[in-house]
């Protein structure tokens, strides 16, 4: 949200920078009809029910004693939240997903941007072909993704595990310690080419003669790499990285889709499954409200954290930068 | 997942998922099904139990003046119990609905069941005994109409115990011993431990007198690692660590063709299952034989409960009166418990003890080789204990626990799987507000 907000206003401003003063009356009416339907939608379907769901999480379905017959809708103070807190399948939760995006993002991130530095150097025959085949699994649906991963997940019917057989290798993929990894491999599968595109356009952008400097001081490729064009997508990969985060923290389809074929993946087993499982299993909005309002709350912060983070190491990395520039 | 679009989509979607999840819940609870028809329209009446669909018919060919509108719902833990609240919250709820017994505290305390207590007649009151009305009463007030009951058998493959000499035990010390004979002699597993089977834990901890949920002075108490259901607990450990039973789910492919096959040679079950065991190894049929489930040395002679099922009225229904007489019926009737029964359909022992004979007659033995089954099961039925009590969010608890117990593969045990469940039902009722403490 905050960072498309941003994006606008920066456009803007360089809009009124250059513009005369004269356009500034029907640049105002363009600014909000671009921006109205942004606004309404806004409102309509992010923070009327954010605030709902606040509502929700305080005011809640109470009982008292054993609860037969004395339903109703109370201010529950602090206790949903407690409530959340304190259940040790949210708590296992938490832990599945933060172990789940310390594996899938530093490989997606890495692994994509190796890729676009390939597609760039030019290294790579066939780049568009390669480049389409990367990206076609992002066209699909996750939910048909894990269908297909889940046909080669399970014995018994799964080719590559037929094959894998014939040389005498048995693993089961829906098994306690591979759960983790077959849905990072999901991920990476749908995820990767389309990420690797992105850092390929930010790559793009870069002046060719900043390269061509850097191969007459003498940089080959691989440094060109390393110390030239990294340093400038960097914000871009810091952009995809925030996105990548939040995406895991909200990890669901995959897991959910799963559960169905293995009794090993608990319908709690990441915190939106839990809120899922509170609201339409247990019938408990005021818990799955809470669990909501928490998991957003993580998601800010870790989006401002890294807006911020990565904003402070763009300016010291400018800095060094353009000292280096100075220095010949 | 990698792509920034999906993840900010994703990002507004479970914001506004989750936040309108009851206006979302109330909008697909609608549907084809019969809901309310006006209080002159047929009754409604959603069940998942077999035989229901011949029941209807015989109701509505005695009484054209008071149809009943019948439409076949999944069970509970696949589904059901999610289509009823919804429908409840929508307003959409049937006027009567089959619940499994277990579930019945659940929509109890959610307002989906109404408080019958006034409305039983005292007829109905006396002619369904305690072992029956306690699966129907909460609290002191009647919720369920019980229409069945449960005590869990041994029912097992008289031909592979005869050949390697081995009684049907009648303790579970026996049983234990009985099982390492089997495996030892002839490689067959005696009987099965389903993880996915909360009911059949529960239904050897009722025998064994632990009280997973208890209600005392107003508040719920849960005690799951209580001295009798950790000794069930540590039993049954016993075994599956020996590697004398079979582990796989209940309803698996897995154990049933083992069961066709004769590598396991028995199942515990409550009366309902004897029928539907018969349709799942029709191939070993005369080969069966019921006794007795085992009781523990020197302990009471009293059986567990393994799935019943109660009927409900919902608290929405403007024709309670008429839903109780059907239900009346439905339970007394001699005709009903026939046509529910007919042609071995079902084989569920009728709560009120003046149609067992009814129900008997309905079923084929020769499954059982000729065995009066019916009377077995009768006996037992008289020694099932009463006083259990089902949590208020049974299906998480029972999910839990399936959790706990599908990990038994790894080396999790099955007092860890019930202390997990445990402590992941407290904060769920502590969040509703319940009082609720821990024994």
């Amino acid at each position: 949200m905050s960072t498309a907000a941003d994006r606008m206003s920066t456009a803007t401003e360089g809009m009124t920078a250059t513009d005369s003063r004269l356009a500034r009356r029907p640049q105002r009416l363009a600014v909000s009809t671009l921006l109205g339907p942004f606004g309404v939608l806004l409102v309509a379907v992010f923070v009327v029910p954010t605030l709902y769901a606040v509502y929700l999480s305080f005011f809640s379905t109470s009982h008292s004693g054993l609860g037969f017959g004395n339903a109703r809708t109370a201010f529950a103070g602090l206790r949903n939240y407690t409530a959340v807190l304190s259940d040790p399948s949210f708590v296992r939760g938490v832990g599945i997903t933060l172990l789940y995006a310390v594996v899938f993002i530093p490989l997606v991130l890495v692994g994509a941007l190796a890729l676009a530095l390939l597609f760039d150097s030019g290294l790579i025959r066939a780049r568009q072909l390669t480049q389409t085949v990367l990206f076609v699994p992002h066209a699909v649906p996750g939910i048909i993704a894990t269908v297909i991963w889940l046909y080669l997940y399970t014995p018994g019917i799964s080719p590559v595990l037929d094959a894998l057989q014939g040389v005498d290798i048995t693993v089961n993929f829906l098994g306690l310690t591979m759960i983790v990894p077959s849905l990072v491999n999901i991920a990476l599968w749908s995820g990767l080419g389309y990420t690797a595109v992105i850092f390929f356009a930010a790559l793009k952008a870069i002046p060719r003669e900043l390269i061509e400097a850097a191969a007459m001081d003498g940089a080959g490729p691989v440094r060109t790499a390393l110390t030239i064009k990294v340093p400038l997508v960097r914000s871009t990969l810091s952009t995809v990285a925030i996105f990548t985060t939040i995406g895991a923290l909200q990890l669901f389809t995959e897991p959910m889709l799963l559960a169905k074929a293995t009794p090993l993946i608990s319908p709690r087993y990441t915190p939106n499954m839990y809120i899922f499982d509170a609201a339409f299993t247990r019938n408990n909005y005021g818990l799955a409200s809470a669990a909501s309002v928490l998991l957003l709350i993580v998601c800010c912060a870790l989006s401002f954290a890294v807006t911020r983070g990565s904003a402070g190491s763009a300016r010291r990395k400018t800095r060094v930068t353009s000292s280096r520039k100075a220095r010949p | 997942m990698a792509s920034p679009a999906l993840g900010r989509r994703r990002l507004l979607s479970a914001g506004l998922w989750t936040a309108l999840a009851g206006v979302t819940a109330t909008a697909c609870g609608g549907g084809s099904d019969a809901g309310p028809s006006g209080p002159d329209g047929p009754l409604t009446l959603w069940s998942a139990l077999r035989g229901t669909d011949t029941l209807v018919a015989a109701w509505n060919e005695l009484h054209p003046e008071e149809p009943v509108d019948f439409s076949p719902m999944t069970s509970g833990l696949a589904g059901g119990n999610a289509k009823l609240s919804n429908a409840a919250r929508a307003g959409n709820a049937p006027d009567i609905v089959t619940l499994v017994d277990a579930d019945l505290p659940s929509f109890a305390i959610d307002g989906v069941c109404a408080d019958l207590t006034g409305l039983v007649t005292p007829r109905l009151r006396e002619r369904l005994g305690p072992q029956a009305w306690t699966n129907g009463v909460l609290d002191g007030r009647t919720y369920g109409i019980p229409v069945d009951l449960g005590p869990m058998l041994f029912a097992y493959r008289e031909d592979i115990l005869t050949r390697h000499r081995i009684e049907p035990p009648t303790t579970w010390e026996e049983f234990g011993e009985a099982a390492r004979r089997l495996k030892r002699d002839a490689g067959v597993d005696l009987a099965t431990f389903h993880p996915n089977a909360y009911n059949v834990l529960a239904g050897h901890t009722m025998q064994s007198g632990g009280q997973w949920f208890a209600i005392e002075d107003d508040a719920w108490v849960l005690d799951f690692l209580g001295g009798p259901s950790r000794r069930v607990a540590e039993f049954w450990q016993g075994l599956v660590d020996e590697k004398v039973l079979m582990f796989a789910p209940g309803s698996s492919q897995q154990w049933l063709s083992a069961l066709a096959r004769g590598a396991v040679a028995s199942h515990l079950v409550g009366p309902w299952g004897l029928a539907a065991l018969v349709r799942s190894v029709p191939g070993t049929s005369g080969r069966w034989r019921v006794a007795p489930l085992p009781r523990w040395e020197g302990g009471e002679d009293i059986v567990g409960t393994d799935g019943v099922s109660v009927h409900a009225i919902t608290a929405d229904s403007d024709k309670k009166e008429r839903a109780m007489r059907f239900l009346e019926w439905m339970t007394t009737a001699p005709e009903a418990i026939t046509a529910r029964l007919s042609g071995g359909r079902s084989s569920i022992l009728p709560a009120d003890a003046g149609l067992v004979a009814n129900a008997s007659r309905e079923f084929d033995t020769v499954f059982y080789g000729g065995q009066d089954v019916y009377r077995l099961v009768e006996q037992q039925a008289r020694l099932l204990r009463t006083g259990w009590t089902w949590g208020p969010r049974m299906q998480a608890t029972a999910t839990s626990l399936h959790q706990g117990l599908a990990r038994l593969e790894y080396g999790t045990t099955i007092t860890e799987a019930l202390r997990t469940a445990q402590s992941e039902t407290l904060p769920d009722l502590r969040s509703l507000g319940l009082s609720v403490r821990q024994a």
